[in-house]
């Protein structure tokens, strides 16, 4: 639902705000309690049945928001409990990073084929015909389907003259490209924290905002208040992912959005791109350098865990080398060992990849655009104003390509080319974690015998992350015409 | 008879586009103002920039201007709701 703004999105936005602002305040862990009644009124439920269920959820969002695991219900402890460990500039947010809020699942029908109100009991009847298991009977003239023998074959979907039978699937489970998303035993969502990749999007496809990431948007405005407080102090950088282009409408060009990250307190304000650049040639060299069955891209830390958990062989061919993030910070440690690194991007997975001990010594936080653009509605940053864009010159169309799918690939297969003279490349590529492991299906029983693959767990690329502002279809749009805007030097 | 033939004075209808607004779903509200085929030929919908702070931190955004009169926490229903309600005003003065 990304580029829809729907009663969802209006209460994440304000949740997200409304934390910052408490930040900005100055006010106390002990007056958290006051928070919730900020963004729900008791008595004049705006979203949910009746105000008492408004205020668990919110309560739940908020331990969200701050970084902090959410409360049992069973443990009976008050939802501010240890709230005061979120009021730090460090790091403090842990797995999980994708959580179901119970309170706020309303337990969707789940995987069904059922016949609805269009079945006009017609004469021929073709659904039960089809039917492989004799599921479907008719005692009060409508069909009925035993859900005991039903196997979700969909034949009577296909068949019925009327389309009135359908599957009726639960979106966060459907959106779910690993199958981690099952029931508990009360018919709550359950996530298995062992099999969730951290894609987060589960988190934009439950129409009740159920389930939500975990945010460092209070961590980050520690920093800047006391990078505020100490400017000669620990140097504060934003690196920021290509898919930023189009995130804030077609008015607010990407010079204007530098401009106001740079507003937000930050010393330096970088292109990801860069880093892009930088694993462009790094992955041309391996190219040419010969491989085993395939070069498989890794920008992407979802692709990468489902590939390994699931076809852990072909996942071999993975580059190991650093992604654009990890790259780009790399090059500002380079004169800066003290820098304080917060990649923003469209992504909820950075934040698990920014976990990992590898990259934790390079990214200190990771903020998604709408995170970023919290901060600017409570900072009073409005970029319409900025009438002074921030320049931008740190990477080159290939680099920047990387939002949309097919841009790393194509970025890999043009250098190749260009330096090393190597052409006809097979190149596979998937989006959406579904598509991903399906592809490797086909490349295990031999299907294809790409050279180069590459996977991305969104639609359409970052540009579809669960982080975004902004609908797929324009960000893709936006991000192309900025990159060739950028000079296609021979890069690094 | 003069007077039917004088054109009504069309309403001005400002959406704000600043940050905070967009933040709290704006240009979708300018989508559905500009979608109402009701109010096409009374109306000019316009973008306005942020009115300087009027909204609070987005608290009361989206912020509206129909002609000289703020309307904050903007909906699409109470909006055109206004614009209709204005039109039919000034036909029966």
């Amino acid at each position: 639902m990304r580029g829809i703004y729907t009663p969802v999105t209006d209460l994440r936005r304000r949740l997200l705000m409304e934390t910052v602002q408490f930040i900005i305040e100055g006010k106390d862990p002990s007056e958290i309690e006051s928070l919730p009644f900020n963004i729900i009124e008791m008595g004049k439920p705006a979203y949910r049945c009746c105000s008492y269920r408004e205020l668990s959820i919110v309560k739940q969002r908020l331990r969200l928001a701050f970084g902090l695991p959410l409360i049992e219900e069973r443990e009976n402890m008050p939802v501010s409990r240890g709230i005061e460990r979120a009021f730090t500039s460090e790091k403090i947010i842990d797995v999980p990073l994708v959580n179901v809020i119970r309170a706020a699942c309303e337990k969707c029908p789940e995987d069904e084929v059922i016949v609805t109100d269009k079945c006009q009991s017609c004469m021929a009847h073709p659904c039960s015909i089809v039917c492989p298991r004799n599921a479907i009977t008719f005692p009060e003239g409508k069909a009925h389907i035993d859900q005991d023998k039903c196997i979700k074959c969909m034949k009577c979907v296909q068949v019925c003259p009327y389309s009135a039978i359908t599957r009726m699937v639960r979106p966060c489970a459907e959106a779910c490209g690993v199958g981690a998303i099952d029931s508990d035993e009360e018919g709550f969502a359950r996530i298995d924290q062992k099999v969730c990749v951290s894609c987060g999007l589960c988190t934009v496809s439950c129409p009740f905002g159920a389930i939500s990431d975990k945010s460092e948007i209070v961590q980050v405005t520690f920093s800047l208040l006391e990078h505020d407080e100490n400017p000669l102090g620990q140097k504060l950088y934003a690196i920021v992912a290509p898919s930023f282009t189009g995130q804030f409408g077609n008015k607010v060009t990407p010079e204007m959005i530098f401009e106001g990250i740079g507003k937000l307190g930050f010393d330096r304000v970088m292109e990801v791109a860069y880093g892009a650049d930088c694993d462009t040639v790094l992955l041309a060299g391996t190219y040419s350098a010969g491989h085993g069955d395939f070069l498989g891209t890794s920008c992407c830390p979802s692709w990468v865990m489902a590939a390994r958990a699931s076809f852990p062989d072909l996942a071999e061919n993975i580059t190991d080398s650093y992604t654009p993030m990890v790259e780009t910070a790399k090059k500002i440690k380079e004169t800066d060992a003290d820098a304080k690194i917060i990649f923003i991007g469209p992504c909820i997975a950075k934040k698990y990849e920014a976990l990992t001990e590898e990259v934790s010594e390079y990214i200190d936080h990771v903020l998604t655009f709408e995170e970023l653009a919290a901060l600017f509605v409570a900072f009073g940053i409005d970029l319409m104003s900025i009438t002074d864009g921030h320049p931008i010159n740190d990477a080159s169309a290939l680099g920047r390509g990387y939002a949309n799918a097919g841009g790393v690939g194509d970025a890999i297969i043009k250098t190749v080319e260009n330096r090393f003279g190597i052409s006809d490349i097979q190149f596979e590529r998937a989006d959406t974690l579904a598509d991903c492991l399906e592809m490797l299906k086909r490349i295990k029983k031999g299907e294809t015998s790409p050279n180069l693959v590459e996977g991305m767990a969104c639609p359409g690329g970052c540009v579809g992350g669960p982080g975004t502002l902004a609908s797929p279809g324009t960000a893709s749009r936006q991000v192309t015409r900025f990159a060739e805007a950028g000079v296609l030097k021979d890069n690094v | 008879m003069g007077e039917h033939q004088q054109k009504e004075a069309k309403m001005h209808v400002s959406v704000c586009m600043g940050t905070n607004c967009t933040f709290r779903g704006a240009s979708q509200l300018m989508e559905t103002l500009r979608a109402e085929e009701g109010i096409k030929d009374h109306c000019i919908i316009e973008e306005m920039s942020c009115p300087d702070e009027l909204c609070d931190h987005s608290r009361r955004s989206p912020v509206v201007k129909i002609d000289d009169d703020y309307v904050m926490q903007a909906k699409p229903e109470a909006i055109l709701d206004e614009v209709y309600k204005r039109i039919r005003d000034n036909r029966e003065p």
